[in-house]
């Protein structure tokens, strides 16, 4: 944000980014050394730089680390995928009320991961396979659906709602009859605990692939949000590239929403606030708000395992409870603004 | 030398869906390289649906719209923007992006601009110190010179404008369009501009294209078009259609009424409706009481709109009152513009034998000349039959007729 | 020497002592409404009822009710259960009034005398059914003493002779042989009641009781909390002796938990699953799952039920 006469005082990018570094480090740091056990500083340097340490089997605190490093990774992918999505969307649609799991994914995952678990299937490698078809099927869907009129973003996120409520109520029949709803209950709640540590490397790729073509393309988002006669005269085809990137935004959704769980308030909070703080410029917004989210994630995470004592509360509360009234708080900032 | 045709219309003809009535039809034009073209016309009548069209981005058209030779219809949309630029009526979307940043994106391709290239564009036009500003700062003005910017930036060579400077202020206006200007004198670039101003119209444009209810009424240079006859019909029939006064057996009077402001109306039809032959003067074109009398057919000493009365028009004036038999004065606003009007009562003999009739009250609401007019209001009210209403009037119009022919009405 | 033989002494008083309280506590006489008079009772809210006859037709919209009605000997009376109540296997057949949520339009159409509804679960429901003018009997179900003190209401209120003397008799009986066979420390347990997201019970939960009775110490009794969800990295600081898996599920699910292989239960192969239908209810059965988690915890010195449950 290096723009003068707008928003705070005039604050070089680079220096945004490097407290926002600062920020996270110490919220991973944090992460590390609090919890239900508390573990020394001592220990967690030798995790990391004693090789030998890293090998010993059996100590209590290597493996509550390895179990925390677990869900810090998990916490900033998830985080950080959450928001960017969250920015593609907002910007794509034009719509600042746009969320990650608008346009059907979280209907979709929620869904198909629901008839997976009532099939009795246990293995957490196809329930995730199941969501996230029934999420990317959900937006492709939505995507057919509004194309039948002239394809705008009004149409899209209307399909999206209408998708979202018609899956829902399924979602509910399929709860109520099968005997697992207590499993699909805690399902949609969201977790950050994965069984197999190995799948968070492929969120990690899939998402770094999305983030890639985002970057290189960012100056499309830009435009895109420029008058619509302006972007037809540049030339360029908004509504193809308005597709391109909700689907690269929803692939990024649904691999995190089959993984996770659903997830409120990160993907709708994050891009308004790094909006608010670095501005609209999309090549840095992106990568500015990826960061923020995994952050902000990191330490809902960090609260929802240091709360109350012996307990782990669901990371969507944590969420809801911190998001809830930030929300509110952009909605007034943003009616004075006269957004 | 055979100047090439960048814009061709042959009954260009555009309907909005669902509707049956076109708002554009039997458009016929050819817009020439170099030229700088003006819009105008009222609001509603397809100017906009017309620029649109020539954009490119509307394409269900009936006719042929030619861009360069081609159907704009078939233009690839990445061909036209090479050489098209294009300002939209609004101001750009409330972003939060410095200047620069802004103008980067006119190039819709990574390879961009450098910093210093955008700089010197912005000297150029002489907006270097906008360079760091956020856009959603700017003010209306400070705006719409970035658009042209952006625009100019990708040095277009057929440039199309929707309403550029509605909402500036004339100052902004004129740096605005001296910067279309020359660059356009510089490169040859073509303009094309919906303008809602007619001064500037006149001024700035090579030609006019004058449209009304969907079609070309005129399309010449500024004089041909820019004057009160082809204006005035355009522009202003408008309001409630005044019922055309019934006219009796012409009694052979001539009557001259000077009024203005809708002052007149009641007046008029009054006296043609007892058989005089009108007559009125000094009206500016587009006034109220000019509009009845040019549907009636009235004969008028006409001046150009907002414009003060000239010698000649006020010569006119009098040679009308010396044919006519009655004057009536009504009480319209006075200013230093129309005051003239009331000075033909310091021609001498002009008046005899003519009665005056004067609805002149002298009250300070009709005066905005600061007390100038006074005397003549108080000579032509000695002078004169006072009424104050139009049954008034009535009454002493009938007497008149009555001494005058000898006859009932 | 001396000192040993005080000690064997000791026990064997302490053995005959317990045996004659337990038998003693057996003979208290139930009392019988006899004649035609109103019972008062109250229930576990303060609510006084009055019950002019023993009830005809009741209606139990809770799993743990449910069992407690027939432990009792009332089966005959009830006339509606919930989805989930699936013991004893004759309530399979009684009409269905609903699940987590109750069909007022059933429950209208049957005109029970009585509901019984499980206290902090239904306390919603107990507004609606008295503004029909349905009574509504809450009982508390969260503890030995409040489940026996409820099958002793009912028994109160179904004019019957069974009540919970049997069940203390039994528990008792539990204790006594307990403390026979038991000279090593007790056991830590961690008692994981789903799995996922991973959760356990703190000292509010009637399991927690369970776990006391059955000489087992719950290693969460110091969270004040009835169900939880639990945080793993507590459970490994714990490091408790024996996992107790109730729910459906393998065992490999949790020893395959990332740092669970430190844990001593796990080395020791100490995961244990149980029938976990005993222990999802506050009710008569409670005792049962004393025995069962004892027998599970201490297979090496187990107790033999017939010893206790055929007295």
């Amino acid at each position: 944000m290096n723009f003068k006469n707008d928003g705070p005082a005039r604050v070089n990018e680079a220096t945004l980014f490097a407290l926002l570094g600062l920020l996270c480090f110490a919220g991973v740091l944090m992460s590390f050394l609090l919890g239900q056990v508390k573990i020394p500083l001592s220990e967690v340097f030798n995790f990391f730089f004693s090789s030998k340490n890293m090998m010993a089997p059996f100590s209590l605190y290597n493996d509550i680390l390895r179990i925390r490093l677990s869900r810090i990774a998990v916490a900033f992918i998830t985080g950080g995928g959450l928001s960017l999505a969250g920015v593609i969307y907002q910007s794509a649609l034009n719509n600042f009320l746009a969320d990650p799991f608008m346009l059907g994914v979280s209907a979709g995952a929620a869904l198909f991961s629901a008839i997976a678990i009532s099939l009795g299937l246990t293995s957490s490698v196809m329930i995730t396979a199941f969501a996230f078809s029934g999420a990317i099927l959900s937006v492709v869907f939505v995507i057919l659906i509004s194309g039948f009129k002239k394809f705008s973003s009004y149409n899209l996120i209307l399909s999206g709602i209408a998708l979202n409520s018609f899956f829902s109520s399924f979602l509910t029949v399929v709860m109520y009859l099968s005997k697992d709803m207590q499993n699909i209950f805690f399902w949609l709640m969201g977790s950050l605990t994965v069984r197999h540590p190995e799948q968070i490397a492929y969120t990690y790729i899939i998402v770094a692939a999305a983030g890639a073509f985002v970057l290189r393309y960012s100056h499309m988002l830009d435009i895109l949000k420029l008058n619509e006669k302006t972007v037809f005269s540049l030339g360029v085809d908004s509504a193809a590239w308005k597709i391109r990137f909700i689907l690269v935004a929803s692939v990024v959704s649904a691999v995190i929403v089959s993984q996770t769980g659903i997830i409120g308030f990160v993907g709708l909070i994050v891009p308004h606030a790094a909006r608010i703080i670095i501005g609209d410029r999309h090549s840095v917004l992106v990568p500015f708000a990826f960061i923020t989210g995994g952050t902000m994630l990191i330490y809902c995470d960090l609260i929802s395992r240091i709360i109350i004592n012996s307990m782990d509360i669901s990371i969507g509360v944590i969420t809801s409870i911190v998001g809830a009234p930030f929300f509110i708080l952009l909605l007034y900032g943003s009616k004075k603004r006269g957004a | 030398m055979d100047k090439k045709i960048v814009f061709e219309a042959r009954n260009l003809e555009y309907s909005f869906e669902g509707l049956s009535s076109p708002v554009l039809r039997n458009i016929n034009f050819s817009i020439y390289s170099g030229e700088t073209i003006a819009i105008v016309g009222p609001n509603g009548t397809g100017k906009s649906t017309l620029i649109n069209l020539m954009l490119g981005y509307l394409k269900d058209y009936r006719g042929s719209l030619k861009f360069f030779d081609e159907e704009i219809s078939g233009w690839d949309a990445e061909k036209l923007a090479a050489v098209r630029g294009f300002i939209p009526q609004e101001n750009e979307a409330d972003l939060r992006m410095s200047v620069i940043d802004y103008l980067r994106l006119s190039k819709a391709d990574p390879a961009r601009m450098t910093s210093a290239e955008i700089v010197s564009i912005l000297s150029g036009m002489g907006i270097a110190q906008f360079a760091d500003r956020s856009i959603s700062s700017l003010s209306g003005g400070e705006s719409r010179m970035v658009q042209l910017a952006f625009t100019l930036s990708r040095k277009p060579e057929v440039l199309l404008l929707d309403e550029p400077i509605s909402f500036l202020d004339v100052s902004n206006q004129k740096k605005f369009f001296d910067m279309i200007k020359s660059d356009s004198a510089q490169s040859g670039t073509t303009v094309v501009a919906i303008l809602h101003d007619l001064n500037a119209a006149a001024y700035y444009a090579d030609r006019i294209m004058l449209v009304c209810n969907g079609e070309v009424v005129k399309f010449g240079t500024p004089n041909e078009v820019v004057n009160y006859k082809t204006l005035g019909s355009v522009f202003f029939t408008g309001g409630p259609e005044s019922p055309e006064p019934a006219v009796s057996k012409n009694t052979g009077l001539r009557a001259h009424v000077v009024c203005g402001g809708g002052s007149g109306a009641e007046i008029i039809k009054t006296l043609i409706s007892c058989g005089f032959t009108v007559t009125a003067g000094v009206l500016n074109a587009g006034d109220s009481d000019w509009n009845l009398c040019l549907k009636s057919g009235i004969k008028m000493a006409e001046e150009e709109p907002f414009k003060g009365i000239t010698e000649e028009n006020y010569n006119k004036n009098v040679s009308f009152i010396r044919e006519s038999d009655v004057i009536a004065v009504c009480e319209f606003p006075l200013g230093a513009g129309n005051l003239k009007n009331l000075r033909f009562i310091e021609e001498k003999g002009l008046c005899d034998g003519k009665t005056i009739l004067s609805g002149l009250s002298g009250k300070s609401g009709f005066d905005y000349t600061g007390g100038l007019c006074a005397p003549l209001v108080d000579a032509i009210n000695e002078r004169s039959l006072r009424f104050s209403d139009s049954s008034e009037f009535r009454t002493a119009i009938d007497e008149i007729v009555k001494s005058r022919t000898g006859s009932h009405l | 020497m001396p000192f040993k033989n005080n000690l064997i002494l000791a026990g064997i008083v302490t053995a005959i002592f317990l045996a004659v309280s337990c038998d003693a506590l057996a003979q208290i006489p139930v009392e019988t409404a006899a004649g035609s008079e109103t019972i008062e009772v109250t229930d576990s809210t303060g609510t006084k009822f009055e019950f002019g006859k023993a009830p005809l037709k009741v209606i139990s919209t809770s799993p743990a009710i449910t069992e407690i009605i027939c432990f009792v000997g009332a089966l005959d009376t009830l006339m509606g259960v919930t989805t989930l109540c699936d013991y004893p296997e004759d309530v399979k057949k009684i009409e269905k009034i609903g699940d987590i949520n109750l069909n007022y339009e059933k429950i209208l159409q049957i005109k029970p005398d009585v509901v019984f509804i499980m206290s902090g679960l239904r306390a919603k429901e107990k507004e609606v059914l008295e503004s029909f003018g349905i009574k509504a009997f809450t009982l508390e179900l969260n503890s030995f003493e409040t489940v026996f003190g409820a099958i002793d209401t009912l028994s109160k209120i179904f004019n019957k002779k069974v009540n919970s003397s049997s069940l203390s008799r039994h528990l008792c009986m539990i204790k006594t042989e307990i403390k026979k066979k038991q000279k090593q420390p007790i056991r830590t347990v961690y008692f994981e009641t789903w799995g996922e997201p991973p959760m356990t019970v703190g000292n509010k939960s009637f399991l927690n009781d369970i776990m006391k009775s059955a000489f087992a110490i719950n290693v969460f009794s110091d969270v004040d909390s009835d169900n939880f969800p639990v945080s793993l990295e507590k459970v490994m600081e714990k490091n408790p002796q024996y996992i107790i898996m109730a729910y459906p599920g393998k065992t490999s699910e949790i020893s395959i938990r990332s740092g669970f292989s430190g844990l001593i239960a796990v080395k020791d192969g100490n995961i244990i699953t149980v029938d976990y239908n005993i222990y999802v209810r506050p009710g008569p059965r409670m005792v049962k799952g004393v025995l069962d988690l004892y027998n599970k915890l201490y297979s090496d010195k187990p107790i033999d039920p017939d010893k206790i449950f055929s007295k």
